[in-house]
């Protein structure tokens, strides 16, 4: 799961469950909020953490995003109703990603939801929802708890994350089945998950026993925490949206803001021919094309920073077609990594981005490959397939 | 005896085809959105709850005013022209009542039924407030023309934004534009000026802008209830009021007439259970007896409640959407009161056919302040604004047995959704002390009565009581028409109830949208002509 963006007007963010396990670890001392909830940034350095991500596997605290817990007879409904996931065909111990949408179909936020048990669902979103949780709740026989502050979460992604996770007593044989275990007497929730092509475990258990399962895990060899910075050039390089720094929540978009599934790249978590969600029937009805596309792009340069403006490239002093959202620098290609939000007739065309001051000259921006645009790919291919078919 | 076949005549079991539409709930706005759907050539079914649909009130205590009203302001005068109301009996027994205003200290002033010349009453003329009087009506009422059309009734395609009364005032030049936004917010006393002016005109103003909505005199907003109220054009006049001659009753006949000409299959005591949605949007309907009307467009004119979270159900509802339900309780409410009282030598028997008046009580100030804040508390206040009319005052004395026939509105009164024998005699005992302001002794003389409240409106339609409480604020009332009308998402779903208007009063102008809304959506979607 991805974070929220950081809030920098926080003065004093609630300690997660894990603040005392990881401000141990955290040498670099650089925090900061999210959600209201602290978050480390970096605990030794990017380099460190991020090899550490491909070799064997990192630790990170999930504290700050927010989970609600869903019971009731209509609790895989009032799921459906809040978020694309499908919630109803989810077995027990199966989970799905999807999207919150607004009413006018534009994204709200990004979603997971996890069925523990029959009537018991999980749903993990990176920002509060209480407003629309309580209207999806209306007219249903649900009750639902937000649970962030309860538990105890955490991420370990990498190669050796699922390795480390059984030497810890979590059993993951099955590929997508969450189980439920034991470690050293702690009850743990725990599925497997993917950090783009990172494969992961995440891990809830209550908030009394946050240390045990953390140092569990830190025997592993080469097991490091890692911080905020690494996994915001993971989540680039994996093609993940944020919200609030890549799209604006249709709750507090402005006018020309609000974006749909297709404008962020992400149809394939709301596919139209499925059951009902919130805000299908506007897609299916009357939201205009896309007009927006959010890219994942190379940028030929080691700085730049989000809101450096996109152009498309060779034709001189043109507009610009659209901004950079997000940005990191990956050790790996020792390059920036960024998404951009361009006009969609600009999509696939080459891009330069121009940095201040002006006439330095125009950097080229490459369009960069991730998980997630395969996959939207793989979806618009099937989409077609079916259409042309239909015919 | 004649051996009739016995047709079996109940739909249970059955699935009726080739409707265009169905229209849910025979209010003033059903029955004006069915007629617009026939005349449009759509194959319509009225569906109502009650035996009798816009029957002929024959009490003769209510005189025809027993549907809750008994004057018309705000009836849309488009559905008037449009169905050719004055063709099918509409008639009005005078069109420009003129107002009598009687006060707590038992001074009263007439004032010329258009609101334009209420300031040449010798009273008002005479008083020092005259000039600004005159500037204050002159304003209202080009605010009120101004706003016209967007406070008639929501609009039905999707507006939905919270800012939208700013873009229904964009056609308004900048500074009226900055004026109505300045006054949407004001409450009357700070159009008036505070505790500066005491005096008749203040407590006429006052009980002019609160009567019959939930704001108090000194509350935000409550001054925008003067300008809708003033935006009525129901007999050619703005701002003028109308009796009709027959009372309501007769407007619900002559729009029975209008839909009944048009072709309409008028179905008496039908109840509907569902509205079936298939892939989101109406497929037709359940009735309660087990049949099925199919039908691509559904016009629903009961209270939202029953509309959307009964008949449809929350599952296939917009998440948002449901934002609408939850935020507005209602605290006041209106009870319309009837009496019958022995003539005596009364002021009034000698009266010619043009006395047919609208008196009205207005309380000071500072009471009608503290019965707002009675009323609020849950108790019934002490003062209370009554607007009274004596329907048999037009007629000559021989076509009555003598006695006289009140008919009057009084407000603010708190809602109570069951009320009991207690209340309602409270309630009764109120108005009528309030009422001897306006008629001396009438207390002495009175027969018979009848009370109506909110509750008893609402059986007789089939719809929820909250929805005939004093509406909330005008500015509350168009975000709630608007987000009803427009963005419940389910495609083929109109709706009208009482919840979709602004304003009180007999108005249909939600029906006549609604149903403009849905001839446009079956010409998009086939099955119109």
């Amino acid at each position: 799961m991805i974070f929220s963006a950081e809030d920098f007007v926080t003065e004093s963010p609630k300690a997660t469950a894990l603040y005392a396990a990881s401000a141990s670890y955290c040498e670099a001392n650089i925090w900061t909020s999210v959600n209201g909830w602290s978050a480390a940034r970096l605990y030794t350095s990017i380099e460190q953490e991020y090899a550490a991500a491909h070799s064997a596997a990192i630790i990170t605290d999930l504290g700050a995003i927010t989970r609600y817990a869903i019971r009731g007879d209509d609790a895989a409904m009032m799921a459906t109703r809040v978020a694309t996931a499908p919630a109803k065909k989810l077995e027990p111990g199966e989970s799905a990603r999807g999207l919150i949408l607004s009413d006018e179909g534009a994204v709200i936020d990004l979603a997971e939801v996890s069925r523990l048990s029959g009537d018991l669902l999980l749903l993990t979103t990176p920002r509060p929802h209480a407003r629309r949780m309580r209207l999806a709740a209306r007219g249903l026989d649900v009750s639902f708890d937000d649970i962030t502050a309860q538990v105890s979460a955490l991420g370990v992604f990498g190669p050796k994350a699922r390795e480390a996770a059984a030497k810890a007593g979590i059993d993951l044989s099955g590929e997508s089945v969450a189980a439920s275990g034991h470690v050293r007497g702690v009850e743990t929730a725990a599925r497997t998950t993917e950090f783009g092509a990172l494969p992961g475990v995440e891990m809830v258990f209550p908030r009394e026993e946050a240390l045990t399962v953390w140092e569990r895990l830190m025997r592993f060899d080469g097991m490091t925490p890692a911080g905020l910075d690494t996994l915001e050039v993971l989540r680039i390089e994996s093609g993940a949206p944020r919200p609030g720094a890549d799209f604006v929540s249709a709750e507090n978009a402005r006018p020309g803001q609000a974006r749909t599934p297709a404008e962020l790249g992400l149809p394939h978590l709301a596919p139209l021919d499925r059951g009902w969600f919130n805000g299908r029937r506007a897609l299916r009805q009357t939201a205009p094309a896309p007009s927006r596309t959010l890219v994942t792009l190379m940028l030929d340069t080691e700085e730049a920073t989000a809101g450096v403006a996109v152009f498309a490239a060779g034709k001189g002093a043109g507009k610009a077609v659209g901004r950079i959202t997000s940005c990191a620098f990956s050790p790996d290609a020792k390059r920036m990594i960024a998404f951009a939000d361009i006009a969609i007739n600009a999509s696939g065309k080459p891009l330069e981005i121009a940095m201040a001051p002006p006439g330095e000259g125009r950097i080229a921006a490459k369009s960069l490959e991730t998980a997630e645009g395969a996959l939207a790919a793989d979806f618009r291919a099937l989409q077609k397939e079916a259409t042309e078919s239909a015919r | 005896m004649t051996t009739d076949a016995k047709i079996d005549t109940s739909s249970a079991g059955t699935i009726e085809g080739g409707i265009d539409a169905v229209v849910i709930g025979a209010s003033a706005d059903g029955l004006a959105a069915a007629a617009y759907l026939g005349k449009a050539g759509l194959r319509t079914v009225l569906l109502g709850a009650s035996p009798e649909i816009g029957a002929a009130d024959d009490d003769p205590i209510t005189q025809g005013t027993a549907h809750g009203e008994h004057l018309a302001f705000q009836l849309d005068p488009d559905v008037i022209s449009d169905l050719g109301l004055y063709k099918l009996g509409l008639a009005y027994a005078a069109r420009r009542l003129e107002t009598t205003y009687f006060f707590e200290n038992h001074a009263a002033i007439t004032v010329n039924g258009d609101p334009a010349r209420a300031f040449q009453a010798p009273e008002i003329a005479a008083s020092d407030d005259a000039e600004a009087f005159q500037s204050l009506v002159e304003n209202t009422l080009e605010m009120a023309a101004q706003l016209r059309v967007p406070l008639a009734a929501p609009d039905y395609d999707g507006m939905k934004s919270e800012n939208a009364f700013d873009t229904a005032l964009a056609h308004a030049g900048d500074k009226a534009q900055r004026q109505v936004m300045r006054c949407a917010v004001a409450s009357i006393d700070d159009i008036i000026g505070g505790g500066t002016n005491e005096g008749p005109l203040r407590d006429l103003l006052s009980a002019e802008a609160a009567f019959r909505t939930s704001a108090a005199p000194h509350a935000p907003y409550s001054f925008f209830n003067l300008v809708k109220r003033w935006s009525g054009e129901a007999s050619g006049l703005q701002g003028a009021i109308a009796y009709p001659e027959g009372g309501a009753a007769a407007i619900m006949n002559a729009l029975r007439r209008a839909a009944q000409g048009a072709k309409v299959d008028i179905r008496a005591s039908m109840q509907v259970r569902s509205i079936i949605i298939e892939w989101d949007g109406v497929a037709g309907v359940e009735l309660s007896e087990g049949g099925q009307i199919r039908t691509p467009i559904v016009i629903h004119a009961l209270d939202a409640r029953r509309a959307f979270l009964e008949t449809i159900g929350t599952q296939f509802l917009n998440i948002e959407f449901q934002g609408l339900f939850g935020n507005w309780r209602p605290i006041y409410c209106s009870a319309l009161f009837h009496a019958k009282a022995k003539a005596a030598d009364d002021e009034y028997d000698d009266l010619p056919a043009t006395a047919l008046r609208r008196l009205m009580f207005a309380p000071k100030h500072g009471s009608l302040r503290k019965a707002f804040n009675a009323a609020r508390a849950g108790r019934v206040p002490e003062k209370l604004i009554v607007e009274a009319i004596l329907p048999n005052a037009a007629k000559t004395k021989d076509a009555g047995d003598g006695a006289h026939y009140l008919s009057a509105i009084a407000h603010p009164l708190p809602f109570n959704a069951a009320p009991d024998e207690v209340y309602r005699k409270q309630v009764e005992a109120a108005i009528i002390k309030n009422l001897d302001y306006i008629a001396p002794q009438l207390s002495d003389r009175i027969e018979e009565t009848r009370l109506t409240l909110p509750p008893d409106i609402a059986v007789e339609t089939g719809a929820d009581a909250i929805a005939h409480a004093a509406p909330p604020t005008i500015l509350q009332q168009w975000r709630r028409a608007n987000g009803f009308a427009g963005a419940s998402g389910v495609r083929g779903m109109f709706f009208c109830g009482p919840e979709a208007q602004m304003g009180a009063g007999l108005s249909a102008a939600a029906g006549r949208r609604a149903a403009k809304a849905a001839i446009a959506y079956a010409r998009i979607h086939g099955g119109a002509p």
